[in-house]
């Protein structure tokens, strides 16, 4: 409490109080400390150092800073950690509880690391020691300025998984936000511009409008970043967000059909002029979807594949166990689709699917032929 | 597999389905306490053809033939050309058919998948 003393001379009337209303901007600043002289200096001398641009506020113990916390806006709470009845720290947890967005800074004559450790737990973020002399309470001056100047950050920080991107971008839409949402992903660099909920403008790679919008879903992973909004160059969306990302999640979706499509016809097709042998096992990367729309991830990846004639002739085989009971069951469909077909006014048997918890069984019926796959759940 | 289950238990099963399956885009229902013990428990007007218990016992019979040949059969789609046809064949031996039109609504989509899931469980025999 000694620094205070040396401060004292420092002191003079404060010209700027009658005037400060005027500053556009100004903060409020509230100071807590049982020791009431050291509030009768500190609060013109801390006006005079931010030039007017702070009101400072005191409280000399815990009702009257929660009184004045409850009945006007405040910007910054400095408090003691050393008061009698409620400590600090406990009013600082209090404050905390009732003023999260509150900015807090705790400034005692004496921290030591457990008084620091438990007031940034409790929601200080800046510990500091009383000064001693005038260039410390500058510095004091100085570093609560600038907390007060750092801009808040709202909302929840952490990782959220199994996210999609059309999840965020409704998120946006809905809270009508008005941002740019950078992404970065597959080695490309994507915007997407949303104005008061809706979206304008998206960019992926050379691709914008509703191209570059899909090219953004269809990423599986990747980072975002949130950035104040600015009118793009060009408006390149007009429809409603829930039209736009109802349709590009369609397409993506319909991409990764087609990709599941596409390995059963390639079979089929190689089937037809391939020999009755087995064959060395496919690989199992990913087939890639057509178009313009390539997916990282969500192809099926298949573990089996047999093609027979439909006499159960084995024509193709990878990865089977026992692809001649694979034949018998393509046979099986085959002659239940031929009795199902006269009964049910249904059209052909195209396929069959089998669904269980490991994963999906399918046959396509077509030209004579069967196809079995199995793949894993995608 | 349970061929002489109580008729009780196929008269429950027969209101449930007729009861549970007038949903949007559900063409028909049908089933059985066995492949050969069935009933068409559910046709929608313009597909009245399904109401022919003979469908579904052709459905039935199917299903079974098909199972014999190691095919996990407790859950299959048929995709036919105008139609899709949901089968589920339970532990106990009974089942169920419905056929429906191939694009549902994703809200019909849901109500069916609901209805599936709880035939599953039911429990008939109350």
């Amino acid at each position: 409490m000694e620094g205070r003393r040396m401060f004292a001379p420092l002191l003079f009337a404060n010209p700027i109080r009658t005037m400060s209303a005027a500053i556009p901007n100004r903060k409020t600043v509230l100071f807590v400390d049982d020791d009431a002289q050291f509030l009768e200096l500190l609060q013109p001398y801390m006006e005079r150092l931010s030039r007017g641009e702070w009101e400072v506020l005191v409280a000399s113990n815990s009702g009257a800073a929660l009184s004045t916390l409850n009945s006007r806006p405040v910007d910054l709470a400095v408090l003691d950690v050393h008061m009698p009845v409620m400590d600090g720290v406990q009013l600082l947890q209090l404050v905390h509880r009732k003023h999260p967005q509150l900015k807090k800074a705790v400034l005692s004559g004496f921290v030591d690391e457990a008084c620091r450790t438990r007031s940034l737990i409790s929601g200080a973020e800046l510990v500091l020691e009383k000064p001693h002399d005038a260039s410390g309470y500058e510095a004091l001056f100085a570093a609560l300025n600038e907390l007060l100047h750092t801009q808040s950050e709202q909302g929840f920080r952490g990782m959220l998984r199994k996210v999609g991107l059309e999840d965020i971008i409704q998120m946006e839409c809905l809270s009508r936000h008005s941002l740019i949402l950078e992404v970065v992903g597959r080695g490309n660099r994507g915007r997407l511009y949303i104005c008061e909920g809706a979206l304008v403008h998206a960019e992926f790679g050379q691709h914008s409008g509703e191209a570059g919008l899909q090219h953004l879903l269809s990423l599986t992973g990747g980072e975002f970043h949130h950035r104040a909004y600015t009118d793009p160059l060009k408006k390149t969306l007009e429809s409603s967000w829930e039209f736009l990302l109802m349709e590009a999640v369609r397409q993506r979706d319909e991409a990764v059909g087609a990709a599941a499509e596409k390995a059963a016809g390639e079979a089929l097709a190689s089937a037809a002029a391939t020999p009755s042998v087995e064959l060395p096992p496919l690989p199992v990367e990913p087939e890639e979807a057509p178009a313009e729309i390539h997916l990282e991830e969500p192809a099926p990846v298949i573990n089996e594949l047999v093609v027979c004639s439909s006499k159960g002739e084995l024509l193709y085989a990878s990865q089977s166990p026992d692809p001649h009971e694979r034949c018998q069951l393509c046979v099986a469909l085959m002659e239940a689709a031929a009795r199902l077909q006269p009964l049910l006014p249904l059209g052909s048997l195209e396929r069959v699917e089998f669904v269980s918890v490991s994963g999906r069984m399918l046959t396509r019926l077509q030209d004579g032929q069967a196809v079995f796959l199995r793949a894993n759940d995608v | 597999m349970m061929f002489d289950m109580p008729d009780v238990v196929k008269k429950n099963m027969q209101a449930w389905f007729e009861r549970e399956f007038a949903l949007d885009g559900v063409l028909a229902a049908g089933g059985g306490v066995s492949a050969t013990s069935v009933f068409a428990g559910y046709a929608a007007g313009e597909f009245v053809l399904a109401s022919n218990e003979e469908i579904w016992r052709s459905i039935g019979e199917t299903v079974q033939a098909v199972s014999a040949h190691g095919a996990p059969t407790g859950e299959m789609l048929w995709g036919f050309e105008r139609a899709v046809l949901c089968t589920i064949r339970r532990p106990d031996g009974a089942w169920l058919g419905v056929i429906t039109e191939p694009d549902l609504r994703d809200d019909s989509a849901l109500a069916l998948r609901a209805k599936l899931d709880a035939f599953k469980q039911q429990n008939f025999a109350g």
